[in-house]
């Protein structure tokens, strides 16, 4: 039975408290905090008008739809494409250059591929457990801890890094 | 527990945004929960509506613009468009359709109201047994055409939320294609206007001119398909200048219907934009868009279109368009330089200059400048005498 109106607002005004800056904080990384606000308040829309179907958990849920958001923005022009690409790729070496202290990051980020970025991210910086960072890309979460591997091993190649050998060390999926 | 990795720590601590330093309660979150709350709630038939909703910040001369502070760029007006086709029988290709709209009737924006599930439009024309809206919200609107075979339905996201941001000359313009329940294709402008913009001509091929409608801040001009549209001349109080149109307004033959859900429904497509200068015969007015890179440190690329000009006050003097009409540098001011070409020392995207042709600008940073001791610095944009000079500050933080 659906809920009523006002149930539907309350609940959506909590998963909006909650979620709000991290959904903002998911598409700054992504596409540059000049964008992130409208990438935040489509991907909340979706959230609102399908609130049925959104999880208890809904983090995981909120980034994907993020994600098609961005993915959609992107295949509408393909100048637009080009444009985010371009921010994208600036934005985060530029904030490593401007801390001054790591520029090798910069460098090493600069040389990784978008999907090697996205797991990087989506562990580290969303902060995300492996099951639920899997759940983001719709992928198993075994297939997730190897790429998260592939790529941490990349980054540290990159960074002139010897990765060790044998287990990869990674978060373990929960 | 396994210690995280040194490479992933290293990441960890240059995390480029950090959440614990953003405020769910700003200004911004609370118009956009505001805004969001009042949309409808999906039905199921709202669904299939809005199988393929999308949004594009891509405009020929509206843009975003950096704000003092470092506020960010304001979103830019932009469009994507679905189309919905009704059931009705098959006609000709848009039998009566007309290059001059007339003014909506009442009874058509009943009907545009009725058949477009929504309510205000902020403009409703007629082109024979057409009739088109466009529906503002806060955050955009939504364009829509019915008639004979065609029920067109689509989003116009990112637009301006501030009109006071928006140059009075300026178009945004936004382009779809889609087609009717025969597969007739048809190309859709639609945008916000400035308060100063009086008239709209879209200029195709082989054609006499299409007249827009212009009303409560936005134009709409749609066309069958089969007909390259090459520019737009757009009069203003000021004087009148041309603009190119995105390559889906030029599309000559139509899209071609696909199925969603069983249903028939026509395609969807969105043209990037071009407004250098020269490409549309006349130049707009200059506009200082928004920085592109930092390829290093002392080097910042920003896009500025049709500026003859693009001077860099680093220490703002009082009044900075003086300065450019001293035909500086003067003081604190120097030249920015127009790329023609790449250098190959910048580890940016080789097609930069395709993306931004004759739109970007090199502004060197002076030595040792910082922006900790220095957050803002002026850039001033000179362009064709029929236009003003553009103006903005910007902020490294951006």
């Amino acid at each position: 039975m659906r809920q009523s109106a006002k149930e539907d607002q309350d609940r959506f005004a909590a998963l909006f408290e909650a979620h709000y800056a991290l959904v903002w904080a998911f598409a700054a990384r992504r596409v540059g905090r000049d964008l992130a606000d409208e990438v935040t308040s489509e991907t909340l829309l979706v959230a609102w008008r399908r609130l049925d179907v959104v999880p208890p958990e809904p983090l995981p849920w909120l980034y994907g739809v993020a994600r098609n958001v961005i993915s959609r923005q992107r295949q509408a022009s393909a100048k637009h494409m080009k444009t985010q690409e371009l921010l994208a790729r600036e934005r985060p070496g530029r904030v490593f250059e401007e801390d001054g202290e790591h520029p090798e990051l910069w460098l090493a980020w600069q040389q990784l591929s978008e999907a090697d970025r996205e797991v990087l991210s989506l562990t580290v910086w969303e902060d995300l457990a492996v099951s639920d960072a899997a759940k983001v890309l719709n992928v198993s979460a075994s297939v997730f801890s190897v790429r998260l591997h592939r790529a941490r091993r990349r980054l540290e190649r990159q960074l002139g890094e010897a990765a060790p050998s044998g287990v990869p060390a990674i978060p373990e999926a929960t | 527990m396994k210690p995280e990795p040194q490479s992933l720590a290293l990441l960890r601590v240059a995390n480029p945004v950090r959440v614990d330093s953003l405020d769910v309660r700003s200004p911004q979150a609370a118009a956009a929960f505001e805004q969001i709350i009042r949309e409808p709630r999906d039905s199921e038939d709202a669904r299939r509506r809005r199988w393929s909703l999308a949004r594009l910040a891509d405009t020929l001369s509206e843009r975003g613009r950096l704000a003092v502070g470092g506020a960010g760029i304001t979103a830019v007006a932009a469009a994507l468009i679905v189309a919905v086709l009704s059931g009705s029988a098959a006609t000709p290709a848009f039998a009566g359709w007309t290059a001059r709209p007339t003014v909506g009737l009442q009874k058509q924006v009943a009907a545009a109201t009725r058949g477009c599930g929504l309510t205000n439009p902020a403009l409703v024309e007629a082109r024979g047994p057409y009739t088109a809206a466009v529906f503002a919200s806060r955050s955009g609107g939504t364009a829509c055409v019915i008639g004979p075979s065609l029920s067109f339905v689509g989003s116009v996201g990112g637009v301006l939320a501030a009109d006071n941001r928006f140059k009075p000359d300026q178009i945004g313009v936004a382009d779809a294609s889609g087609s009717d329940k025969d597969g007739h294709g048809f190309i859709l402008l639609t945008g916000r206007v400035g308060s100063h913009v009086r008239s709209i001509v879209i200029h195709r091929r082989h054609h006499a001119g299409l007249i827009a409608s212009i009303s409560g801040g936005w134009y709409l001009a749609w066309w069958p398909a089969g007909t390259h549209a090459t520019t737009a001349t757009v009069t203003t109080t000021s004087g009148r200048y041309n603009l190119a149109l995105p390559a889906g307004a030029k599309a000559a033959s139509p899209c071609s219907g696909v199925t969603h859900n069983g249903r028939s429904v026509g395609c969807a497509s969105v043209g990037p934009g071009s407004n250098g200068p020269g490409s549309a015969g006349v130049p707009g007015p200059p506009l200082i868009a928004s920085p592109i890179a930092r390829p290093f440190r002392n080097t910042l690329l920003v896009q500025v279109d049709n500026a003859t000009r693009v001077l860099v006050c680093f220490h703002p003097p009082a009044d900075a368009i003086a300065a450019l009409q001293t035909n500086g540098p003067t003081g604190p001011c120097t030249h920015a330089t127009l790329l023609t070409r790449l250098p190959p020392r910048y580890p940016v995207q080789k097609n930069l200059l395709e993306v931004f042709p004759k739109a970007v600008w090199e502004i060197r940073l002076p030595a040792g400048f910082r922006h900790q001791r220095h957050p803002v610095f002026l850039v001033v944009a000179d362009g064709s005498s029929n236009f003003p000079p553009d103006r903005t500050e910007l902020n490294l933080n951006w």
